[in-house]
C-alpha cells in the first residue's frame, strides 16, 4: 500500500511536468517540479530513495519529455549525493531552510546543465544562461516548495521500507 | 340527544335578548357615543398592534415565501447560468478548434505539393536548454526520422525520433537545429543557416553571415531547401535585429520565428513532398529600401551599389 503513494505520486509530477505545465507556462521557462522533488527526497528521505527519484526523474525527463540523455540525470545524481549528506546533519522541521537548499539546488542545477552541455560538445554561454533562467526558476521554486515538501513530508510518514537512516 | 327544558328555552331567550339588544346598540352606536366610543379608545391600540403584528406576520410570510420561490428559481438560474458558462467555454473552444483546422485545412489544400499528416502536440519540454515537443503521430501514421514539421505559418522543426503511436519534434528554438533560410528579398538571397539560441530560447539566430552580406532588418527568411531535410520556400522568420563585431569575419542576425511556439497545438509533418514549383511562391517585387537603413547596415559601400 506504501509503495502505492510513490507510484502515483511520480506518476503525477510526470504528468504535470510533461503535459499540464507546458501548456500553462511562457513556453520560455516552467517549473522544474522533478527537480524540486528530487531535493526535496534526497534531503529529508536520504540518498538511497534520492538516488531512486534522481533516476527515475532523470531518465523520465531525458528520454520521455526530452531528447538529451543525460542532461537532467547527471546534475540530479550529483544533487542528491550533495543534499543526501547534508540530510543527515539537517533539522527537517525547518521549512526555510529546505527552501534555501531547494534555491540553491536549482542554481546548482543549472550550473551542472551548463557542464553537461559544456562536456557533450555544446555551446553555451554561462551568464546569460543563468540570467535567463535564473530568476523565473527561483520563483516557480519557491512557490512549488510548500505543496511539494508536504508530499514529501507525507510519503516520508507513510513509508517504512529503506529510509533506516533517516528515521 | 338535546333535551329543551323550560330552562334552556329560558337560556335560549336570554341569549336572543342579549344579541338582540348588541345589535339595536351597534345600529344605534353613534347615538350611543358614551358606550361606544370608550370601547373604541381601549382597543384601538389592541387593533393597531395586532394589525401592525399581523401585518408584519403576513409580510414576513409573503417575505419568506417569495425567498423560497426566489431561492428556487435563483438555483435554477444558476445552474442554467453554469450550463451555459460551460456551453459557452465549449463553443468558443470549438470555434477555436474549427478555426485552427481550417486554417491547416486550407494550408493542406493550396500545397498539393505536400503530402502532410496532421497531428496535435501531447507533450512539451523545455525550460532547461533542449526544445521538443510530442506529437500523436508515430511510425503507424508513415511517420519517419527527419521529416519536417510546419504549421500553416511555417517551420516548427523536425522529427528527431519515432515511435509507433507518436513522434518528437526538435523545433526550431532548439540550439541542436540548423535550418538552411534563405533572404527573401530579390535584391538580397543570402543564404545560411537559422540555429537555435541556448541562452535566449525564443531568439532564433541567423549565422555565420559574411560582413559584407545584404541583409536588413525586417527581412522574411525562408527555407533555402540546400539541406535534405526541409523544402524550399517555407517561411522560417524574419529578422529583428543584425549583430556584428568590428573582429568578427561574420555577423549574425536575431530572428523573430514565424510560428509563435508558445500556442503550438497542432502541427503538419511533410512526408513526403515534390518539388513541382506549383507552390504558391512568394509574390516577388521590388523591395525599395530607404537610403538610410542600408547606409546603416552596409556604410557608404551599400548606398553606392544603390
Amino acid at each position: 500500500m506504501r509503495t502505492i503513494w510513490w507510484i502515483i505520486t511520480a506518476f503525477v509530477v510526470f504528468i504535470l511536468q510533461s503535459t499540464i505545465f507546458p501548456f500553462l507556462f511562457n513556453g520560455i521557462t516552467q517549473p522544474n517540479l522533478v527537480l524540486v522533488f528530487v531535493i526535496l527526497i534526497a534531503l529529508h528521505l536520504g540518498s538511497r530513495p534520492g538516488i531512486i527519484a534522481a533516476l527515475v526523474g532523470g531518465l523520465s525527463q531525458d528520454v520521455l519529455i526530452g531528447n538529451f540523455f543525460g542532461l537532467h540525470l547527471l546534475p540530479y545524481l550529483i544533487i542528491v549525493f550533495i543534499c543526501s549528506s547534508m540530510g543527515e546533519s539537517f533539522d527537517r522541521g525547518q521549512r526555510i531552510l529546505s527552501l534555501l537548499v531547494v534555491l540553491v539546488g536549482t542554481e546548482l542545477y543549472l550550473v551542472l546543465l551548463c557542464a553537461v552541455l559544456w562536456s557533450s560538445g555544446q555551446y553555451v554561454e554561462l551568464t546569460p544562461y543563468l540570467v535567463q533562467y535564473s530568476v523565473p526558476l527561483l520563483i516557480y521554486h519557491a512557490i512549488c516548495i510548500w505543496p511539494v515538501h508536504r508530499v514529501v513530508w507525507h510519503l516520508r510518514n507513510e513509508d517504512t521500507f529503506s529510509f533506516e537512516g533517516y528515521r | 340527544m338535546f333535551s329543551f327544558g323550560k330552562k334552556s328555552v329560558l337560556i335560549l331567550l336570554i341569549l336572543f335578548i342579549l344579541i338582540a339588544s348588541i345589535g339595536w346598540a351597534w345600529k344605534q352606536r353613534d347615538s350611543l357615543p358614551f358606550i361606544t366610543k370608550p370601547l373604541q379608545m381601549v382597543v384601538t391600540p389592541f387593533e393597531y398592534g395586532a394589525s401592525r403584528i399581523m401585518n408584519g406576520v403576513t409580510t414576513g410570510i409573503h417575505i419568506v415565501d417569495v425567498s423560497l420561490k426566489n431561492r428556487i428559481e435563483w438555483e435554477k438560474l444558476e445552474k442554467e447560468n453554469a450550463e451555459l458558462k460551460e456551453k459557452n467555454v465549449d463553443y468558443k473552444e470549438l470555434i477555436s478548434e474549427n478555426d485552427r483546422l481550417r486554417k491547416l485545412l486550407d494550408f493542406k489544400n493550396s500545397h498539393h505539393q505536400f503530402n502532410l499528416v496532421a497531428g496535435s502536440v501531447i507533450s512539451r519540454d523545455y525550460g532547461t536548454w533542449s526544445n521538443t515537443l510530442l506529437i500523436d503521430r508515430g511510425s503507424d501514421d508513415g511517420i519517419k526520422k527527419d521529416l519536417p514539421v510546419i504549421t500553416p505559418q511555417g517551420v516548427v522543426g523536425f522529427v528527431s525520433d519515432v515511435y509507433p503511436q507518436s513522434a518528437r519534434v526538435q523545433l526550431l528554438l532548439d540550439p541542436r537545429t540548423s535550418i538552411g533560410a534563405i533572404v527573401q528579398r530579390p535584391e538580397s538571397r543570402v543564404a545560411s543557416v537559422v540555429r537555435g539560441n541556448g541562452n535566449s530560447p525564443s531568439e532564433p539566430q541567423f549565422v555565420n553571415i559574411a560582413k559584407e552580406a545584404d541583409i536588413l532588418e525586417g527581412d522574411t527568411l525562408v527555407t533555402s531547401g540546400f539541406g535534405t531535410i526541409y523544402p524550399k520556400g517555407l517561411y522560417v522568420g524574419t529578422i529583428v535585429s543584425i549583430h556584428q563585431n568590428d573582429n568578427d569575419f561574420v555577423k549574425y542576425a536575431v530572428i523573430k520565428p514565424a510560428v509563435d511556439f508558445n500556442r503550438l497545438e497542432e502541427v503538419f509533418v511533410i512526408v513526403s513532398f515534390k518539388e513541382t514549383g506549383s507552390y504558391d511562391k512568394p509574390s516577388v517585387e521590388p523591395k525599395l529600401v530607404p537610403q538610410t537603413q542600408r547606409d546603416k547596415v552596409e556604410g557608404i559601400k551599400g548606398a553606392a551599389a544603390l
